[in-house]
């Protein structure tokens, strides 16, 4: 029973991770809570659907072209609504991208209906294994193993590449990375990209275990994965991994163990909880207060 | 009053007007919070759902009478505002975004699965006590008390908090005193809000106070240009009539409404009254009227 | 006995020991200068006089009270102003009430007597502005009350700093750089407001880069490197100390 609730869990989780990865390092650049992020993945979600249904393609290709179209929309989103607000206040930014976000989703109920709708049966065979009491799809652990992949491949292109090197550069001080030469603005829509796309990746995926795709997903997965990332310590790309798998796997044991009605105060109970006690988060840095 | 505006007033025009009365009322609350004391707080749903929830079950299931019931929404909500805002105060910026944006959301969860709030089902049946007169009664007298307020000493201490914490503290203001206070009093008006909107709507579900309810207050807010009290009555005007006026594009409402926040900041990034000053207003009239009376003689 | 005593005090950030065992006492009515290259740690030791840090070790006494630990506002409202390296102004505030707000601990009047504009309330009001108009006038900037203090230029942001901090009727302000950034004229001006603020009967201590100003100005002053005192006492005394010329002012000289 805890195993089997761990593993739900862990998939839930790596899902939330790929997309609080994206509220994380837009956050880190240009310290703006992305709010848009949540309909990203949302589209994600439906481009996918779209591909399949049209194409009739596997799952891997549905989530490679959803996350290529995602990285154009994450892109243009940034050139359109955040790049002329970047020198005003913080929040009239954030407004801009609650302006995005909605616009996005009723985009999408205009184009698509509210109702969900779900992936074909053809996208991928499901196996279900049994190890003891047990119950391990083929599908969670095609999910565990495309997020564990994006994210190492994430950590290896920030750590090694120069246009990692140029997005740790602009995290520390966006003025001084542009003393240094570093192209800013590619950077950021670089990053707005990168983020686009893990959160596709994770829109797909949830798409098809969840068996259902809607306008509507996006917000309460935003709010989720914004959560994890805060719980990690925002800013902090393993932090984000972290708080991602750890939000997931709280949530199911809560609603395995406690109440299955309080599904979604649990992750937000459980943040509340570790900002009191780490006001920085699990992997944030303290800082001192520069005067 | 009421009969005689019933009268001669388009009953559907009377409700909106209502209902811009309850919007400024919750906004000004929340202007108090994020605007002037700069604490960006996206759960003031949450406190509205408190209040609401307040009134509604004292008047539906102990027959309390609606001025109590009243003040009783917005003690209430000050009271869960200050119990949660201590320790939570002390997180800055985004991270307190987050929380209240959390602690909304469990608020709404808890009435989801609370027996005496009607769990899913809501609270049908509540007296329609707002009408006209006790709304725009109110209004004006929280644009007169907080209008004072922000030409005071504490009012400054306020502001001075969100210009800069630190200077703040060492010109000698006991910021977190006054950001937990400030809090209070937000969460107040959220309460006296949300009673406001029970009473009037007469049903009430944990849906109408969801996330996206918090988000329409603050662009109220913000779109009028923050910490200014003549800028959250036009940002609450103009938003809530938007939806109104769009009524004609139908479904297409809510796109022209998200596109509209976007144009708006981009073009008034600092809201649309939020650099103007009473100050400057004052110079320019006296100053244009001055040019004309020569121009006359 | 001096208004200020720091005895002892050290401050550690993550393994770096910023101040190490450092002890000074600044006298009642003196300037009181506090030199040192960059790193050295006098904004560090600004930032524990007014509470923004706690000292690892030792303790600060103003008064002959031990103050540190207190927070800010507290010390504020014992009565020690300061300003800062990096102008801290509420931006969005005009001029008069960037210095009203330095009035805040010297005023009572709370919510319920401002929004029910209780007569002595009104009263307090008023008295507050005549004061603020003072000081803006002594700082040089009564034709600017009203102006957005982020509108003003640089050095009239450093004299509305001043004013501010001299609205806590202070006994005792601190000075982070005040002359950065100002022009010769001003620095003139500055030299003489400070003047007068000790003519007020107020102690101040002063960091500064520029040494015209600091040899100019100080009655005594302190040298700090690398988080300790190497030299203490008059400039003229300063001036020629081996330890002072070979770190500070260069070992060439």
């Amino acid at each position: 029973m805890f195993l089997q609730q761990l593993i739900n869990g862990l998939t839930l989780g790596s899902t939330y991770a790929l997309i609080a990865l994206g509220y994380t390092m837009v956050y880190g650049i240009v310290q703006l809570i992305n709010f848009a992020h949540g309909e990203i993945y949302m589209f994600g979600a439906f481009f996918g659907l779209l591909l399949v249904l049209t194409f009739d393609v596997d799952i891997f290709l549905a989530i490679a072209g959803a996350m290529v179209f995602c990285m154009l929309m994450g892109v243009l989103v940034e050139r359109i609504a955040y790049r002329p607000l970047r020198g005003s206040s913080r929040l009239s930014a954030l407004i801009s991208a609650i302006g995005v976000s909605i616009f996005l989703s009723t985009f999408m109920v205009l184009l698509r209906g509210p109702n969900s709708t779900s992936y074909p049966s053809s996208v991928m065979a499901i196996k279900t294994y049994h190890i003891g009491s047990i119950e391990l799809s083929s599908l969670q652990i095609m999910i565990l193993v495309t997020a564990a992949v994006l994210m190492i491949g994430l950590e290896l292109m920030v750590k090694r590449t120069r246009m990692g090197k140029a997005m740790r550069a602009c995290s520390q001080d966006l003025d001084a990375a542009r003393l240094m030469g570093i192209n800013v603005d590619r950077t950021i829509s670089f990053t707005f990209a990168l983020g686009s796309a893990l959160a596709a990746a994770g829109g797909v995926m949830v798409g098809v275990y969840y068996n259902a795709v809607q306008p509507y997903m996006g917000t309460m997965a935003g709010l989720k994965a914004f959560a994890a990332a805060v719980l990690g310590g925002i800013g902090s790309i393993p932090g984000a991994m972290l708080g991602g798998i750890l939000l997931g796997v709280l949530e199911n044991l809560g609603i395995a163990y406690l109440a299955s009605s309080y599904k979604d105060a649990i992750a937000f109970g459980i943040l509340i909880l570790v900002l009191l006690i780490r006001p920085q988060g699990l992997l944030g840095k303290a800082t001192t207060k520069k005067v | 009053m009421e009969s005689l505006l019933q009268q001669y007033v388009d009953l559907y025009y009377l409700q909106i007007v209502i209902l811009i009365g309850i919007n400024i009322i919750l906004a000004l609350g929340l202007n108090i919070i994020t605007g002037v004391t700069g604490q960006l707080s996206m759960g003031h749903a949450g406190f509205m759902s408190i209040g609401a929830y307040t009134s509604a079950i004292l008047a539906t299931q102990f027959g309390v009478p609606f001025p109590v019931c009243l003040l009783a929404a917005g003690l209430m909500a000050a009271f869960m505002g200050v119990v949660i805002g201590i320790p939570i105060l002390r997180l800055e910026g985004d991270y307190l975004a987050m929380v209240t944006i959390g602690f909304a959301e469990i608020v709404r969860v808890v009435f989801l699965n609370l027996e005496i709030a009607g769990r899913g089902m809501g609270l049908s049946g509540i007296p329609a006590e707002t009408n006209f007169s006790i709304v725009w009664g109110l209004v004006i007298i929280i644009v007169l008390l907080n209008t004072g307020l922000l030409k005071s000493r504490p009012g400054r201490a306020l502001y001075s908090i969100r210009e800069d914490e630190i200077a703040a503290e060492a010109s000698g203001v006991n910021t977190t005193l006054y950001k937990v206070i400030a809090f209070g009093m937000g969460t107040f008006l959220a309460g006296i809000g949300g009673s406001l909107y029970a009473h009037y709507l007469t049903y009430i579900n944990p849906g109408n106070f969801g996330f996206m309810r918090s988000v329409e207050l603050l662009n109220m807010v913000v779109l009028g240009g923050m910490g200014s009290i003549p800028g959250t009555i036009v940002g609450t005007i103009i938003l809530t009539i938007a939806p109104e006026v769009l009524r004609f594009v139908q479904e297409y409402r809510l796109l022209f409404y998200g596109a509209l926040l976007v144009i708006l900041m981009i073009f008034r990034p600092n809201g649309l009254l939020g650099d103007v000053r009473w100050h400057d207003v004052k110079r320019y009239w006296s100053r244009w009227r001055k040019t004309w009376i020569k121009k006359g003689s | 006995m001096g208004i200020l005593e720091v005895r002892n005090v050290s401050q550690e950030f993550g393994g770096l020991l910023a101040l190490d065992r450092l002890s000074f006492s600044v006298e009642e009515g003196e300037i009181y200068g506090l030199i040192g290259p960059n790193g050295a740690g006098k904004t560090t030791l600004f930032n524990l006089i007014t509470g923004i840090y706690r000292p690892t070790l030792g303790e600060i006494l103003f008064k002959g009270q031990v103050i540190s630990g207190l927070k800010p506002y507290r010390i504020a409202e014992v009565g020690i102003g300061r300003t800062f390296q990096n102008v801290r102004l509420f931006k969005k505030l005009s001029a008069i009430d960037n210095v009203r707000v330095g009035m805040h601990s010297r005023s009572r009047a709370g919510f319920f007597s401002s929004v029910l504009h209780f007569p002595w309330a009104n009263r307090e009001e008023k008295q507050m502005t005549e004061k603020c108009r003072e000081l803006l006038e002594m700082v040089g900037l009564s034709d600017k009350t009203m102006e957005l203090a982020g509108s003003l230029a640089y050095g009239e942001q450093r004299c509305l700093e001043i004013a501010r901090a001299m609205a806590l009727s202070p006994s005792l302000v601190l000075l982070d750089e005040p002359a950065a950034g100002m022009n010769a004229t001003e620095k003139e001006e500055l030299l003489s407001l400070i003047r007068r603020i000790r003519d007020l009967g107020v102690t101040v201590l002063l960091v500064e880069h520029d040494m015209n100003v600091v040899m100019n100005i100080c009655d005594r002053m302190i040298v700090l490197n690398y988080g300790s005192k190497i030299a203490e006492g008059p400039p003229d005394f300063v001036k020629n100390d081996e330890k002072v010329i070979q770190s500070y002012l260069g070992v060439d000289m």
